[in-house]
């Protein structure tokens, strides 16, 4: 057994938690790796941008697939993985006051991940990898670009393992008692789904590289496509997880508050970790070769449980911050407790933008898309990159940009530089990947393909002519892009300007103020009962309705194209 | 096991089931392996041969 000494760990003066000093290097390297990454497949995305829209058509075909490959690839998988092994870390060594399980693995999982990801990167950059993320067979890219993805995903296969491992030790020295804070579990939930999507990755990604190096003489384009599916879709689901506990750890930072129900929420990560996975399906709904059994039970049936959970969380987390505003007095109106929220932090503002934006763009569209029908209108349309955008984009993203303003004081032991800029970042970052979202699914719902440099299809025998208003859309939605990447630089120049400039917090500094308990307060002040209607949190109901009333609205709005688009006698 | 709770009480089993995280890899492995990658590739492997 290891033995730590007191040296091994610090008291954190911004968050009280107490640090292990090994363990915050791996946080440190694993976030600053991240947001390298994001820089740089950030202006591959921009070139992406550029070049689609109709007016400007920045890169040639080949530079646009190289750059639609690399993009992909380091904004889906390398900015997103490196981050959540810093939150999971962080999860399991920093919120338990705990140490890392086995540090020496940590680091593998670091390196391997380095590695493979500048395999990648290499393989892509020489321009005879242009396969894209998916990288369908029979497109072949170079046998490194595969073993870079699989020991990229080895690599965090460890990390995961690492920090299962770190919740027995905490266990075992009783860092915590009873069960997991609510956040930690959440970190749970996303390790399992990581599990079952880099097994999945293994699977596919290995005999793909023994084709890529002759191996091997054939590989089933429809067999890969489900299993690349159970990797490929599933990233995504970590993702989501991993920012929804983020959600609920901004709002016990900021407002010192508790979940609604902490049982309804485990049940509602419970229920992520059963059925999740499943979503993978809507990307095969137009395959003939599966059947409808298997595509209706799991996104008809299952997903839906799935989607149950996110609105529980989606009601939960916005719910208590209503209940702890209102419980600090804020108990007036429907919105008062909204309306007087910290808009200026860029912690919460960041942290609503991505609930909303998550909720609204991402979610709804993919709920809808995963309905059999409806997948038909949109199915490799231009539709995809902007629902994603929603959910990975104005989701994710924006959630672990909001984190690191907290991050980067507590972790790296610096003042947040360019305050000014850090309080504009959420708002600018936000605008424009929502407008980009909204058009570019405008777009895909008028047909415009998606994975064409053109859409003019200009010099093609076969030249199709989408409608003016597609071509418009496809302008705007680009020119909200650029205004995206606008607000990851800003992003970026004030996670630099802290790390490297900073005002340093020295160790052992008098306790920053911190947020008072929302039930405390409640305590001191008498204040026994809130909100109106019988109801505590009777704003975020009404918010969860127009949620719920935009679904249903959507949903038929689809069903009436459909009939239009396919029509019946 | 999860350890008993302020009153002296034994956890619900639902407590103890999802402190168990071992028992939740199981669990998430498992399901999505069943009814998404093995119906899904059992569909595949069905298709009938082209004569």
């Amino acid at each position: 057994m290891a033995t730590t000494t007191m040296s091994d760990f610090r008291i954190d003066p911004v968050s009280g938690l107490k640090i292990n000093r090994t363990a915050n290097k791996l946080v440190q390297w694993n976030a600053f790796a991240a947001v390298v990454f994001l820089l740089v497949g950030g202006l591959f995305g921009l070139g992406v941008a550029l070049t689609r829209m109709p007016s400007v058509q920045l890169l040639s075909p080949e530079w646009f697939y190289v750059a639609l490959t690399a993009h992909g690839l380091i904004n889906l998988a390398v900015w997103i993985i490196f981050f959540e092994m810093a939150v999971l870390y962080f999860l399991g060594a920093h919120v338990l006051g705990n140490r890392l399980a086995t540090p020496r693995f940590a680091w593998a999982q670091f390196w391997l991940m380095l590695v493979g990801a500048a395999l990648v990167a290499v393989a892509v950059l020489s321009g005879k990898s242009s396969v894209m993320m998916t990288s369908y067979p029979p497109l072949q890219a170079q046998p490194h670009f595969y073993l870079g993805l699989i020991l990229f995903a080895v690599g965090a296969l460890i990390g995961c393992f690492v920090f299962l491992g770190t919740l027995v030790v905490a266990k075992r020295e009783k860092t915590y008692q009873g069960s997991l804070p609510l956040v930690v579990f959440g970190g749970v939930t996303a390790t399992v789904i990581a599990i079952f999507t880099l097994v999945s990755g293994a699977l596919i990604l290995v005999p793909t590289f023994f084709w890529s190096i002759g191996l091997i003489s054939h590989i089933d384009p429809m067999m890969y496509r489900v299993v690349w599916w159970a990797f490929g879709h599933s990233s995504q689901q970590i993702n989501v997880v991993t920012h929804i506990s983020i959600w609920y750890l901004i709002a016990s930072l900021v407002f010192g508050a508790k979940p609604m129900s902490e049982k309804v929420s485990r049940f509602a990560f419970l229920l992520y970790i059963l059925f999740l996975q499943l979503g993978s399906v809507h990307h095969l709904l137009s395959d003939p070769g599966l059947t409808s059994a298997w595509k209706i039970f799991n996104t008809s049936y299952m997903i839906y449980l799935a989607v149950l959970a996110s609105m529980i969380h989606g009601l939960t987390v916005p719910g208590s911050i209503e209940v702890a505003q209102r419980r600090k007095g804020l108990d007036t109106g429907l919105f008062t407790w909204l309306r007087k929220a910290p808009w200026g932090n860029p912690i919460f503002s960041g942290m609503f933008l991505s609930l909303v934006g998550f909720g609204f763009i991402g979610g709804i569209t993919g709920v809808v898309m995963s309905v059999e029908q409806i997948n038909m209108i949109i199915h490799n349309t231009m539709y995809l990159p902007g629902h994603f955008h929603g959910t990975l984009v104005a989701g994710t993203t924006m959630a672990f940009m909001a984190v690191t303003y907290w991050l980067i004081p507590v972790v790296f032991q610096r003042k947040i530089a360019l305050p000014g800029v850090a309080k504009l970042q959420p708002y600018v970052f936000s605008l424009g990947v929502w407008v980009f979202s909204i058009a570019l699914m405008g777009a895909g719902t008028l047909g415009v393909q998606r994975r064409h440099a053109d859409i003019t299809f200009a010099g093609q025998p076969l030249a199709y002519e989408y409608p003016e208003i597609a071509k418009g859309l496809m302008d705007l939605g680009e020119i909200f892009a650029v205004i995206m990447a606008v607000g990851a630089i800003m992003f970026i120049v004030v996670v630099l300007a802290s790390i490297f400039t900073g005002e340093r917090i020295p160790e052992g500094s008098a306790p920053w103020p911190k947020v008072e308990d929302a039930d405390v307060v409640a305590e001191k002040t008498g204040r026994k009962h809130i909100g109106v209607w019988g109801m505590e949190a009777p704003g975020t109901f009404v918010l969860a309705l127009v949620l719920f009333v935009t679904i249903v609205l959507y949903y038929f709005i689809n069903f009436k194209y459909l009939s239009t688009v396919w029509g019946m006698s | 096991m999860s350890e008993p709770t302020s009153s002296g009480a034994s956890p619900h089993f639902m407590q103890k089931a999802l402190d168990n995280q071992w028992l939740m890899l199981a669990l998430g492995v498992l399901t999505p392996m069943v009814i998404y990658t093995l119906w899904g590739l059992w569909d595949v492997i069905n298709i009938p041969v082209a004569p």
